[in-house]
C-alpha cells in the first residue's frame, strides 16, 4: 500500500512534524485559554466557556469578546507573521541570525510615528488607522533603503553588507529620534515610548481583519517557495547550478517578508527577537527543510507571542508592560545562547 | 583565507612615520586652532578682546569672564578628551580583535550606561553628577562585558560579525529594560537627555577627576601599541614573535573600558568617533599602531571639539545632541565600510 | 512572478484602508454604551473634540486623565478612577482617597477602567484605544484650552455650571485683592520660570504650561527678560532649553524654580557654578522654589490654588 515514490525515511519525518504541529496546536490553545482567564476581571475558566458558547452575561461576553480576544488573536497574528518573516529572510541571507528587525522595520516605523506625533502632536486627532498605515509606510521605505544601500550591480546582496547596513541605517534613524525626542512635551513622549516598546496597539476586531489577510496570503505564499528556500539555503553557487535566478527571487521573497514584518510592527508596534527565535526553535525540532520549518515557525511565534502578552498583562497590573519589552527580556538571552554556541 | 588575505594588506601597506609625524603636526596645531575658536563663539555673545582678557586677565566679577573659565573652557577641554578617549579605545579594539568595526557604541556600551542610569533614576532620586557619572561607568563596564564575554565564548572566538551581532542583542537586552523602566516610573525623556550626548555640563570638578584615568589610559595605550601592531597581524604571528598574547589582550581590554566608560560617562551615548577616526588614522598613517594611537588622540579631540562647537550653535540657545550630529558623518562613514568591506569580514 | 507579488501587496493595502473605512460605519460598536446609558436618567450632548457626544446628564462615576483631576475636584467631584501617575501627584493628596488606577497615562488598562463601571469617561488626546472605551462608556475628549473655559467645559459635563463660575469669581477676586501687593513687591521686576537641570542648563517656562506662568505672566501680568519674553510669551513655543551660558540673560530680578516632571537627578551643577552664584537674583535672594514635583505641568484650580499659595507665601511675604 505504501507510495512507492516517498521514501520511508521521509514519510516517518512527516509524521514527526504533523506530531509536532498538533502539538503546537494544543499548546496555542490552552495559552489562549489561559490569557482568557487572566486580566483584571476575573472570569473562572468555567464562565470563560459559557460565554464562550453563548451564554454569559452581556458585560462577560464584552470582556472577553471585545476586549480580550482580539488582543490574543492579534497577538497569535503578529507573531506569525513576524517569526515567518524571519523565517523567510533566515532562509535568504543564509544567516541564521537574521530578523525582521535588523532590515530596519521596527526603527522605520518608529521613526514615521514619531515624526507624526512631533508634527501633529494628538494622536487621537487622527482616523484610527492613520498611524498603523503610517507606520507600515515607514517600515518599507527603510527596508527599501537598506536593501537598495546594500545592493552592488555585481555582486547583488550579500548576507553580511544587509546586516551592516541594517546596524548603520537605524543607528541614524534612532540619532534622528533622539533629537525629536528633546522637543516632545511629556504626555506625547511617554506615548511613543509605549508605541515604540511594542504594545499591541488596537485591540480591536478591525485590526485584525486588517491584518489577517496578510498572514492568511504571504504565509502560504512563502510555503509554496520552500523549495526555492531550500535551494538558496544551499549557497548561491549550487542555486545558480540549479538553475534559480537567485536575485529574482531573493527580492520577492524579501518584498513578502517586509510585508509580513511590516503588516505585524504596524498594528502592534515594535517587537524584535520573535522573528529570530521562531525559526531557530522550528529548524531545530523539524530539521531544515522549508515546507516543515515555515509552519512549525508560524505556531511557535504566535504561541511565544500570546504568553509574552499574557506575562505583560499580568506581572505589574494594572500597570501593562509592553509586549516587545517581555519579548526582548525572554529573547535577547536566547539569541546571545545561540551566538555562544554557533561556529564561526 | 578572509584573515589572510586582511594580513597580505596591511603587509604591503606599511607604516609611513614622515607622513604620520606631519599629521601629528598638523593635527596639534588644528586642535589648538579649534580650541581657541570654540573658546570664542557660543550662545552668548562676547568678543575675541573679553576672551583674551578672560584667558589672561581673568575677573571673577564679570560675568563674560567667567563664560568663557567656568563654561567654555572645561567644556572644550572635556570635548577634547572624550574624543581622544574613543578614539583610542576604538583603535585599540579594531587592532586587537581585529576587527574594522569596532566602536565602543556598537559594543553595548552606550546601552549598559543607559540602563544603569535607568536603573539609578528609578530607585535612587536626587542623585549628583558625580554619582551619575559613576553608574554609566559601571553600566558601560557590564554592557561591554556581556558583550565580550559573551562573543569570546563561541567557538572560533571574537569575529568581527559576531561582535556586531552580540552587540546588538546586548543592547537590544538593556534598551528593553531601560525602557521598561522608563515607561513605568515616568523618566524616559529625561533619561534620552542624558543619553543624546553633550559635553555641557563637564566643569573643572569633572575634569580633575576624569583626567588622570584618561592620561593612564592613553599612556598604557602608547605602551601597549608595538604588541597590538603585532596583534593586528593576527594571534599566530603575534605568538610566533614571541608575544603573550593573553596578557595584552586582557591590559587592552582594560584600557578600551577605562577610556570608552569614562568618555561615555561624560559625554552619553555617542557612537562613531571611535569607529571613524581610527579608519582614518590608520589610511593616513599606515598600520603601525605606535603612530595611530597618538595620533588617533589628537584627530579624535579634533573631531569632538569640532562637533561641539556644532552642537553649540546649530540652534543656539537650545544645545543640538552632539551623538546625533557625529551620526551625520557617522551613518555613512559605516555604510562605506560597510559597501566596501562586506565582503572580507 | 513579481508583478504578481506588487499587486498581492497593493490589494492588501487596500483592505487596510477599506476594513478602516468599514469599521467607522460599523453601528455595533455602540449597543452597549446604549446599554449603560439606560441606567441614568437622562443624557445630553456635549461638542467635544470627538465629536458631539451623548453624554449622561448628572455623571456620577468619572473615569478621568491625570490632567483634568483638578478640575473635577474644584466642582466638588471625586472621580472614580485615573492613571497611577495621577494618584501620586503631591497637589491632590488626600483628596484622592479611594480613587482607583487604571495604569499607564497613555495606555490604560481597558479591563481595569471595565472593572471602575465609569458613566463617563474624559481624556486628552495621548490616550489609545479610543473605540474600546467607548464600548464601556461615553468618552470625551477635551479641547485644549485655557483653565477658565476648560473648567466651564467641565462645568457643561457634569451639570455644575453654577460651580464653576462660582469659583471663577472667587478666584479672580483672590488675584484682584492680591493685585496691589504684587505690584508692590513685583512691580517693574521681571520674573522667570526656570527649571535647572543635572546636565547643566534650564529649562525656561512662558506662560502656558503650567509651573506658575499662567498666574504671574497671565494673571498679573508680570514681565520677563526679554528672551523669555520675545523667544516663549509672544510665540507659541511654551518651553525651552537654554544653555548655561545664556542663562544670565534669561535669569530675571526674581527667579521661580520649579523641579520638571521625572527629573530627579540632583541640579547642584547648576546651582554650584559661579555664574549662577552671580546672578543678581541669586545674590539678592530673590530665588524662590515652588517645589510642585508630580503634575508641575497641570493648571487646573486646585494645582492653581497651592501653587498661587505658595507664591503668596514665599514672594509676596516680605
Amino acid at each position: 500500500m505504501t507510495n512507492p515514490y516517498i521514501p520511508l525515511g521521509q514519510k516517518r519525518q512527516m509524521r514527526k512534524v504533523l506530531a509536532i504541529i498538533v502539538l503546537l496546536l494544543i499548546l496555542i490553545i490552552s495559552a489562549i485559554i489561559i490569557s482568557m482567564n487572566v486580566g483584571e476581571i476575573r472570569l473562572s475558566p468555567w464562565r470563560v466557556l459559557q460565554t464562550f458558547i453563548g451564554l454569559g452575561t452581556a458585560d462577560e461576553s464584552l470582556i472577553l469578546f471585545d476586549f480580550r480576544l482580539p488582543r490574543i488573536v492579534l497577538s497569535v497574528l503578529t507573531g506569525m507573521g513576524l517569526a515567518v518573516s524571519g523565517c523567510i529572510l533566515q532562509g535568504i541571507s543564509r544567516n541564521a541570525l537574521a530578523d525582521p528587525g535588523i532590515l530596519g522595520i521596527n526603527a522605520g516605523a518608529g521613526l514615521v510615528v514619531m515624526l507624526f506625533i512631533f508634527f501633529y502632536s494628538a494622536p487621537t486627532d487622527a482616523p484610527v488607522f492613520f498611524l498603523p498605515v503610517l507606520a507600515l509606510f515607514g517600515a518599507g521605505a527603510t527596508a527599501l533603503v537598506i536593501y537598495t544601500l546594500a545592493f552592488k550591480q555585481a555582486e547583488g546582496i550579500s548576507p553580511t553588507r544587509l546586516v551592516l547596513t541594517g546596524v548603520a541605517v537605524q543607528a541614524g534613524i534612532s540619532a534622528a529620534m533622539i533629537v525629536m525626542t528633546l522637543q516632545l512635551s511629556p504626555e506625547d513622549y511617554q506615548f511613543v515610548a509605549v508605541w515604540m516598546a511594542g504594545s499591541v496597539w488596537g485591540s480591536n476586531w478591525s485590526y485584525v481583519l486588517a491584518l489577517l489577510p496578510w498572514i492568511l496570503i504571504l504565509v502560504p505564499y512563502a510555503m509554496s517557495k520552500s523549495s526555492v528556500l531550500n535551494t538558496l539555503n544551499l549557497g548561491d553557487m549550487p542555486a545558480i547550478g540549479l538553475g534559480a535566478s537567485i536575485e529574482k527571487e531573493r527580492r520577492i521573497l524579501l518584498a513578502a517578508a517586509v510585508g509580513l514584518a511590516g503588516a505585524s510592527v504596524a498594528v502592534s508596534g515594535s517587537i524584535g527577537f520573535v522573528g529570530l527565535i521562531g525559526p531557530h526553535l522550528a529548524r531545530q525540532l523539524v530539521g531544515s527543510k522549508h515546507q516543515y520549518v515555515i509552519p512549525v515557525t508560524a505556531l511557535l511565534g504566535g504561541l511565544l507571542l500570546v504568553v509574552a502578552d499574557t506575562l505583560g498583562r499580568w506581572i505589574m497590573q494594572p500597570t501593562e508592560i509592553p509586549v516587545g519589552i517581555v519579548v526582548a527580556v525572554i529573547g535577547a538571552p536566547y539569541f546571545l545562547y545561540l551566538l555562544a554556541r554557533s561556529r564561526a | 583565507m578572509k584573515a589572510k588575505n586582511m594580513t597580505l594588506d596591511r603587509e604591503n601597506k606599511r607604516s609611513q612615520p614622515l607622513v604620520a609625524v606631519i599629521v601629528l603636526i598638523a593635527g596639534v596645531i588644528a586642535l589648538l586652532f579649534s580650541i581657541g575658536f570654540s573658546i570664542t563663539v557660543g550662545a552668548a555673545d562676547i568678543d575675541l578682546e573679553t576672551v583674551w582678557q578672560a584667558i589672561f586677565f581673568y575677573n571673577n566679577d564679570l560675568t563674560n569672564h567667567q563664560i568663557i573659565h567656568e563654561l567654555r573652557f572645561p567644556r572644550v577641554l572635556g570635548a577634547a578628551l572624550v574624543g581622544a578617549g574613543f578614539s583610542v579605545a576604538g583603535s585599540i579594539m579594531q587592532g586587537m580583535t581585529r576587527n574594522p568595526l569596532g566602536d565602543p557604541g556598537i559594543l553595548g556600551l552606550n546601552a549598559g550606561a543607559t540602563f544603569m542610569l535607568a536603573v539609578s533614576f528609578a530607585f535612587i532620586p536626587g542623585l549628583s553628577y558625580i554619582y551619575i557619572v559613576l553608574f554609566s561607568f559601571v553600566g558601560a563596564g557590564i554592557g561591554a562585558g556581556l558583550v565580550y564575554g559573551i562573543g569570546s565564548l563561541a567557538k572560533g572566538g571574537l569575529t568581527p560579525m559576531r561582535l556586531v551581532l552580540a552587540g546588538a542583542a546586548v543592547t537590544a537586552l538593556l534598551t528593553a529594560l531601560s525602557e521598561g523602566i522608563a515607561i513605568y516610573f515616568h523618566i524616559g525623556q529625561d533619561l534620552a537627555y542624558w543619553t543624546a550626548g553633550g559635553v555641557s555640563g563637564t566643569d573643572w570638578f569633572n575634569l580633575k577627576i576624569l583626567a588622570p584615568w584618561m592620561f593612564v589610559g592613553f599612556i598604557g595605550s602608547i605602551l601597549l601599541s608595538k604588541s597590538i601592531t603585532l596583534l593586528s597581524l593576527g594571534d599566530n604571528v603575534a605568538v610566533g614573535l614571541g608575544q603573550r598574547t593573553g596578557v595584552i589582550k586582557f591590559f587592552g581590554a582594560v584600557i578600551v573600558l577605562i577610556l570608552a566608560g569614562a568618555s561615555v560617562s561624560v559625554v552619553g551615548a555617542v557612537g562613531f568617533v571611535g569607529l571613524i577616526v581610527p579608519h582614518i588614522t590608520r589610511y593616513l598613517v599606515g598600520y603601525d599602531y605606535r603612530w595611530i594611537i597618538p595620533n588617533a588622540i589628537v584627530l579624535g579631540a579634533l573631531l569632538v571639539v569640532l562637533s561641539d562647537l556644532a552642537a553649540r550653535n546649530v540652534n543656539p540657545p537650545q544645545e543640538t545632541p552632539i551623538g546625533a550630529l557625529i551620526a551625520l558623518i557617522g551613518v555613512p562613514f559605516f555604510l562605506y565600510l560597510a559597501r566596501k568591506g562586506g565582503k572580507e569580514l | 512572478m513579481k508583478k504578481q507579488l506588487t499587486f498581492i501587496i497593493i490589494i492588501l493595502s487596500l483592505l487596510v484602508v477599506l476594513a478602516a473605512c468599514g469599521d467607522e460605519n460599523n453601528p455595533d460598536n455602540n449597543t452597549n454604551s446604549d446599554d449603560k446609558q439606560e441606567n441614568t436618567d437622562e443624557t445630553k450632548t456635549f461638542a467635544a473634540k470627538n465629536g458631539d457626544v451623548e453624554i449622561p446628564k448628572n455623571p456620577k462615576n468619572i473615569v478621568t486623565s491625570d490632567s483634568y483631576i483638578g478640575y473635577l475636584l474644584a466642582l466638588g467631584i471625586k472621580p472614580a478612577g485615573t492613571s497611577e501617575f495621577g494618584l501620586n501627584v503631591p497637589n491632590f493628596e488626600g483628596m484622592l482617597d479611594d480613587v482607583k488606577s487604571f495604569g499607564d497615562r497613555t495606555n490604560p488598562s481597558i479591563e481595569k477602567i471595565f472593572d471602575i463601571d465609569p458613566d463617563l469617561i474624559i481624556i486628552g488626546s495621548h490616550i489609545k484605544d479610543v473605540e474600546q472605551l467607548e464600548k464601556i462608556a461615553p468618552v470625551v475628549v477635551m479641547e485644549r484650552k485655557g483653565y477658565k473655559d476648560m473648567l466651564r467645559d467641565f462645568g457643561e459635563i457634569t451639570g455644575k455650571q453654577d460651580k464653576a463660575s462660582a469659583w471663577i469669581n472667587d478666584w479672580e477676586k483672590r488675584m484682584d485683592e492680591l493685585k496691589p501687593k504684587v505690584e508692590k513687591v513685583i512691580g517693574d521686576k521681571t520674573i522667570s520660570i526656570l527649571s535647572p537641570h543635572a546636565k547643566g542648563g534650564v529649562y525656561a517656562w512662558g506662560d502656558e504650561n503650567g509651573r506658575g506662568g499662567v498666574i504671574l505672566y497671565k494673571g498679573f501680568n508680570r514681565k520677563a527678560p526679554e528672551p523669555i519674553q520675545k523667544q516663549l510669551l509672544e510665540t507659541d513655543e511654551r518651553w525651552m532649553d537654554v544653555s548655561m551660558e545664556k542663562i544670565p540673560e534669561f535669569a530675571g530680578d526674581i527667579i521661580l524654580t520649579v523641579p520638571n516632571d521625572g527629573d530627579d537627578a540632583d541640579p547642584s551643577k547648576v546651582y554650584d557654578n559661579p555664574l549662577w552664584k552671580d546672578l543678581p537674583a541669586v545674590k539678592n535672594d530673590q530665588v524662590y522654589r515652588i517645589d510642585d514635583k508630580v503634575g508641575s505641568s497641570f493648571s487646573d484650580p486646585i494645582t492653581l490654588e497651592k501653587r498661587l499659595d505658595k507664591i503668596e507665601k514665599q514672594i509676596l511675604q516680605q
